[in-house]
C-alpha cells in the first residue's frame, strides 16, 4: 500500500512536469543557506547569467536534476529574485495596470548586487 | 562568499579560469559545478576591490587565445596543402563553438565592458588604448589576424581550384560544403565590422573568383560557338547557366550570384550577340518555338538584348494576317473575318504567353500587328470594313435564327468578339452600325435573349465607356414600356368598344433621340382596316402622356395576313406597304398600277420595290399595266414571310451611318479642342495634338483631320495663332 501511495504521488508530479532532463519545465535554484527554490525554466531564463549557465557545455542527462547552486546568494535574496521572475513574466507585454514591485529596504542592497550578478 | 566586492588574488583565480578556458576551446566536457563556479570567478574579478581586474582578465584571455590559434596555424601549415582546407574547416568549426561558449561565460565581463564603452563614447574622449572588445569579437579578431592573414596567399587559390573542378568535370577532392563553410568563416570573422563586413570575403575570394569565372566563360563560349549551331549553343549555355546558379546559391554568399550572372551574360551573350542574332530572326520566322524560348531566356536579362526581334515577330504576324485576309471565304465574309482573325490571335497570344513569358515588349508587338490587321482597308480612302463585319457577326449570333449553337457557345463567341472590338480604330462607326442592327432586332422581335444582348453591351461598355451604351439601354427600356402599354391598350379598347376584334394590334413607342430611324415617308395613307385602331391608339396614348407627339413610322411596320381566297389557307407576314397593296384587292380583283399608287401615295421607287417583291413571290400577277391576284398561288409551306426582300441591309444604309459618324466626329473634335484650350489657354501645336489623341478614345483622328479642325476654329474665331515663332495657339474667349 505504501508502494502504491508513492506511485500515485509520482504520477501526480508527472502531470506537473519535473526538473529532470534537458527539457525539464522547472529548474532548482539553491541558495547559500541550503534552501531549494523550484521555478519555471522560462521564468528563470530571464536572468542572463542563469541562461548562460544553463547553456554550458554538456547537456543535463536524462535523469539529472537541473539545478544551480548559488553559494553567494542567501535565501532571503534569492526568494525575492524568484518573486521578481514571476512578476516580470506576468506583467511583460500586458495592458493591465502594473502594480509596484515592493522591495524591503533592508535587503535592497544585497538584492541589487544579486541582480547585477544575475543580469536581470 | 558574498557578492560584495573584495580583494581578489588575480593570479590564483586566473589559473583555474585558464584551465577551464583551455578545455572549452578543446570542446571537452566540463563538470557542471566547475562551469557555474567560473561565473562567480569572473564576477569577482570584475568587481574586485580596490581595483577591478578587468584589464588583466582581458589581456590574459587575449594572450591565451592568441597562443591557441597560433598552435592551430602551425598545425595547418605543417600538415600539407592537400588537407589544408579540410583541416582549416574542422579547426574553425571547433573554434567558433568554443568562442560562443566563452562568450556566454564571460557574459558579466561583456556587459560591464559594453556599458563602460558606451559611456566613454558618450564623452567622446580620444582613447589611446584600444577599447576592449567583447569576447566573441576578440576571438574572431584573433582568428582573423593570426590564421587568415598568413594564409591569404595559399588558401584562396585552393578554394578557387576546388570550385573550378566541377566546371571541368574533374573530381572534387574537398567536398564543396567544406568550401562553403570556409567562405562563411571569412564573413563571420568580420561579424562585428558594421561598415564593411564582406571585405575579407570579397578581396580574398570573390574578386579572383569572378576573374576565373570570366576566363572560364570566355573559353567555353568561344569553343561552343565554333563547334555548335546557334540552337545547340543556346541550349548548352542555358544548362551551364543553370548549373552555375545552383552552385552559387548553395555554396557562395548571396551577393555573389548577381555579379556572377551579369558577368556571364556579358561574356556569353552580349559578346556573342551578333552570332545569336544571325539565327534568331530565322527562328522567329520559322516559328521554332523551343529555340525561341531558349533564346528568350538568355536575352531577357540583357539590356536591349532583343534588338529588332520584336519587329521581326510583328512582321511575322502581319504576314500571317494578310494571308488570312486574302483567303477569306466570300460567302458570309463577316463570319470568317471575325473567326479566322480570332484564331490567329489566339495562336499568337499563346506563343507570347508561353514562349516569351508575357513579356511586355512582345505583347506590344502583338497588339500593334493586330491593330493593323483588323483595321485593314480594302481601298485607301475607304474606312475599314471591320466595324461592319463585327457588327453583322454579333447580329447573326444574337438573332433567333441562329441555330446549331448552344447558349454557352454563343456567349463564348460574343465574348471573343470583344477582343476584336478592342483593336478596331473606328469604334464609333461600329457603335452606329450596331445600333442600327439592334433597332431592327428589337422591332422585329428577332433577338434570341435580352439577357444576351445586355451582356454584350455591358462588355462593350467596359472597353469604351458609359456614353456608348446609354442610347442602347434607352432602346431596351422603350421596348419593355411599349409592351406594357400594349397590354393596357387591349384591355381599355375591349372595355370602350364592344366590337369583336378581328385583328390583333400592337404598337411600339420609340424615343426619337435614342433610335437611329429616319422618318422617310410622310404621305402614306393607311388602309381603312387599320385606321380605326391607329386613331384609338393615338387617343389612348395622348390621354396617358399629355404633351407628347406621336409620328407613325409605317416603313418599319409589319403585318400578318391570312389568305382565305385560295384552296389552302396561308399566313403571310408582310411589310406594311405590301400589306396595304394586297388589302386593296379585297374590294377589287384587278387594279391598275397607277390607281394603286394614287390610293396609297407612296414615293415611286418604294412603290416599285414593293410591287416587284409581290410579283416575284407570285402573289400578284403583272399583266401589262394591270395587277391582279394570283388565284393559282401555291407554296409548300403554310406560313410565309416575304419581308426579307425589302428589309435587307442596303449598302446605302451603312454608308449613311458612316457619313453621319464623320459629321459627328468633326463636331466632337472641335469641342475637344476648345475644351483643351480653355483649360490650358496657350499650348504648342505638338502638345495639343498629344492631348487630343489622348482624349478621343473611340476613334483615331488623322493629323490632316486635326489640322483642318484647328483651321476651322481659327476661322470661327475661337483660336488664334500667337505671334511667337514656335507655333502656339491662344484661346480667345
Amino acid at each position: 500500500m505504501i508502494v502504491d501511495a508513492v506511485q500515485e504521488r509520482e504520477d501526480e508530479f508527472s502531470e506537473y512536469g519535473n526538473c529532470k532532463g534537458p527539457n525539464a519545465l522547472y529548474i532548482k535554484l539553491i541558495s547559500s543557506d541550503g534552501y531549494d527554490f523550484i521555478v519555471k525554466r522560462e521564468h528563470a531564463l530571464m536572468s542572463g547569467t542563469i541562461k548562460a549557465m544553463l547553456s554550458g557545455p554538456g547537456q543535463f542527462a536524462e535523469n539529472e536534476t537541473n539545478e544551480i547552486h548559488f553559494r553567494e546568494i542567501p535565501s532571503h535574496v534569492l526568494h525575492n529574485v524568484c518573486m521578481y521572475f514571476t512578476y516580470k513574466a506576468r506583467y511583460s507585454n500586458s495592458s493591465t495596470e502594473i502594480p509596484e514591485f515592493i522591495i524591503k529596504p533592508q535587503i535592497a542592497l544585497e538584492l541589487l548586487m544579486a541582480a547585477n550578478f544575475l543580469d536581470c | 562568499m558574498l557578492l560584495r566586492p573584495g580583494t581578489v588574488n588575480f593570479k590564483e583565480k586566473w589559473k583555474c579560469l585558464e584551465e577551464t578556458v583551455q578545455s572549452i576551446l578543446k570542446l571537452d566536457t566540463i563538470p557542471r559545478d566547475v562551469w557555474h563556479a567560473r561565473f562567480n570567478d569572473i564576477y569577482y574579478m570584475c568587481g574586485a576591490f580596490p581595483e577591478p581586474h578587468d584589464d588583466k582578465l582581458y589581456e590574459s584571455t587575449k594572450l591565451l587565445l592568441e597562443t591557441h590559434v597560433s598552435q592551430l596555424l602551425t598545425l595547418i601549415q605543417t600538415e600539407g596543402t592537400q588537407n589544408q582546407l579540410q583541416n582549416y574547416c574542422t579547426y574553425w568549426q571547433k573554434y567558433i563553438k568554443g568562442i560562443t561558449l566563452l562568450d556566454s561565460l564571460y557574459q558579466y565581463f561583456n556587459n560591464t565592458n559594453r556599458a563602460y564603452a558606451e559611456t566613454r563614447s558618450l564623452h567622446r574622449r580620444e582613447s589611446d588604448e584600444p577599447t576592449m572588445m567583447m569576447i566573441r569579437e576578440l576571438g574572431l579578431d584573433v582568428w582573423n589576424r593570426i590564421i587568415i592573414v598568413p594564409l591569404k596567399d595559399s588558401m584562396p587559390k585552393l578554394l578557387l581550384d576546388e570550385f573550378d573542378k566541377p566546371r571541368y568535370k574533374l573530381s572534387i577532392t574537398t567536398p564543396l560544403d567544406t568550401v562553403a563553410i570556409i567562405l562563411k568563416s571569412f564573413i563571420e570573422v568580420l561579424e562585428f565590422n558594421k561598415k564593411y563586413p564582406l571585405e575579407l570575403y570579397q578581396s580574398y575570394f570573390e574578386q579572383p573568383f569572378l576573374e576565373r569565372s570570366s576566363e572560364y566563360f570566355e573559353r567555353e563560349s568561344k569553343k561552343l560557338s565554333e563547334e555548335l549551331t546557334v540552337s545547340e549553343y543556346i541550349a548548352r549555355v542555358l544548362v551551364i547557366m543553370k548549373e552555375e546558379e545552383i552552385r552559387a546559391n548553395k555554396y557562395l554568399h548571396e551577393s555573389t550570384y548577381n555579379k556572377l550572372q551579369s558577368k556571364f551574360c556579358q561574356i556569353v551573350v552580349v559578346d556573342n550577340l551578333s552570332f545569336l542574332h544571325g539565327e534568331s530572326e530565322a527562328m522567329i520566322r520559322e516559328e521554332r518555338l523551343n529555340d525561341i524560348r531558349n533564346i528568350y531566356l538568355l536575352l531577357c536579362n540583357v539590356k536591349d538584348g532583343f534588338g529588332s526581334l520584336g519587329d521581326v515577330f510583328k512582321e511575322l504576324i502581319l504576314k500571317q494576317g494578310n494571308k488570312v485576309l486574302e483567303s477569306l471565304n466570300k460567302n458570309q465574309i463577316y463570319v470568317h473575318f471575325v473567326e479566322d482573325i480570332l484564331e490567329l490571335h489566339k495562336k499568337y497570344k499563346s506563343i507570347v504567353a508561353d514562349v516569351f513569358n508575357n513579356d511586355f515588349y512582345f505583347s506590344e508587338a502583338l497588339d500593334t500587328a493586330f491593330t493593323i490587321i483588323v483595321n485593314y482597308k480594302l481601298e485607301e480612302n475607304q474606312p475599314s470594313k471591320a466595324p461592319e463585319y463585327l457588327s453583322k457577326y454579333c447580329d447573326k449570333l444574337l438573332k433567333k435564327s441562329c441555330k446549331g449553337l448552344s447558349e454557352a457557345e454563343i456567349e463564348h463567341k460574343l465574348l471573343q468578339s470583344i477582343t476584336i472590338f478592342k483593336y478596331i480604330d473606328d469604334k464609333d462607326i461600329f457603335q452606329n452600325i450596331y445600333q442600327m442592327h439592334l433597332a431592327k432586332r428589337l422591332i422585329l422581335r428577332q433577338s434570341q435573349s435580352i439577357v444576351g444582348e445586355e451582356g454584350l453591351i455591358n462588355n462593350l461598355k467596359q472597353v469604351c465607356g458609359y456614353e456608348f451604351s446609354n442610347k442602347l439601354h434607352c432602346m431596351f427600356t422603350d421596348i419593355s414600356v411599349s409592351e406594357e402599354l400594349n397590354i393596357q391598350f387591349q384591355k381599355e379598347f375591349l372595355k370602350t368598344t364592344k366590337n369583336e376584334l378581328n385583328l390583333s394590334f400592337s404598337a411600339n413607342i420609340l424615343q426619337t433621340g435614342a433610335w437611329p430611324i429616319i422618318v422617310s415617308t410622310k404621305s402614306f395613307v393607311i388602309p381603312e382596316q387599320l385606321l380605326n385602331y391607329s386613331k384609338n391608339f393615338e387617343a389612348f396614348y395622348k390621354e396617358k402622356f399629355v404633351g407628347r407627339k406621336l409620328t407613325w413610322l409605317h416603313h418599319q411596320s409589319q403585318g400578318e395576313l391570312k389568305l382565305n381566297y385560295l384552296p389552302k389557307m396561308y399566313i403571310v407576314t408582310l411589310h406594311m406597304f405590301q400589306m396595304s397593296i394586297l388589302l386593296l384587292f379585297e374590294k377589287f380583283d384587278t387594279l391598275k398600277y397607277s390607281e394603286i399608287n394614287e390610293i396609297l401615295q407612296l414615293s415611286d421607287d418604294h412603290f416599285q420595290k414593293q410591287i416587284n417583291s409581290l410579283v416575284d413571290c407570285k402573289l400578284l400577277l403583272l399583266d401589262g399595266d394591270n395587277l391582279k391576284l394570283n388565284m393559282d398561288f401555291s407554296n409548300k409551306r403554310t406560313k410565309l414571310c416575304i419581308t426579307s426582300a425589302v428589309l435587307k441591309d442596303i449598302p446605302q444604309e451603312i454608308e449613311q451611318s458612316i457619313n453621319s459618324v464623320e459629321i459627328d466626329r468633326e463636331g466632337f473634335l472641335q469641342a475637344t479642342i476648345i475644351r483643351i484650350m480653355k483649360m490650358r489657354k496657350t499650348l504648342g501645336h505638338n502638345k495639343l495634338v498629344i492631348e487630343i489623341i489622348s482624349q478621343t478614345k473611340s476613334f483615331l483622328p488623322s493629323t490632316g483631320f486635326i489640322n483642318r479642325s484647328i483651321k476651322i476654329l481659327i476661322d470661327k474665331g475661337y483660336l488664334e495663332c500667337s505671334p511667337n515663332l514656335p507655333v502656339e495657339y491662344n484661346y480667345v474667349a
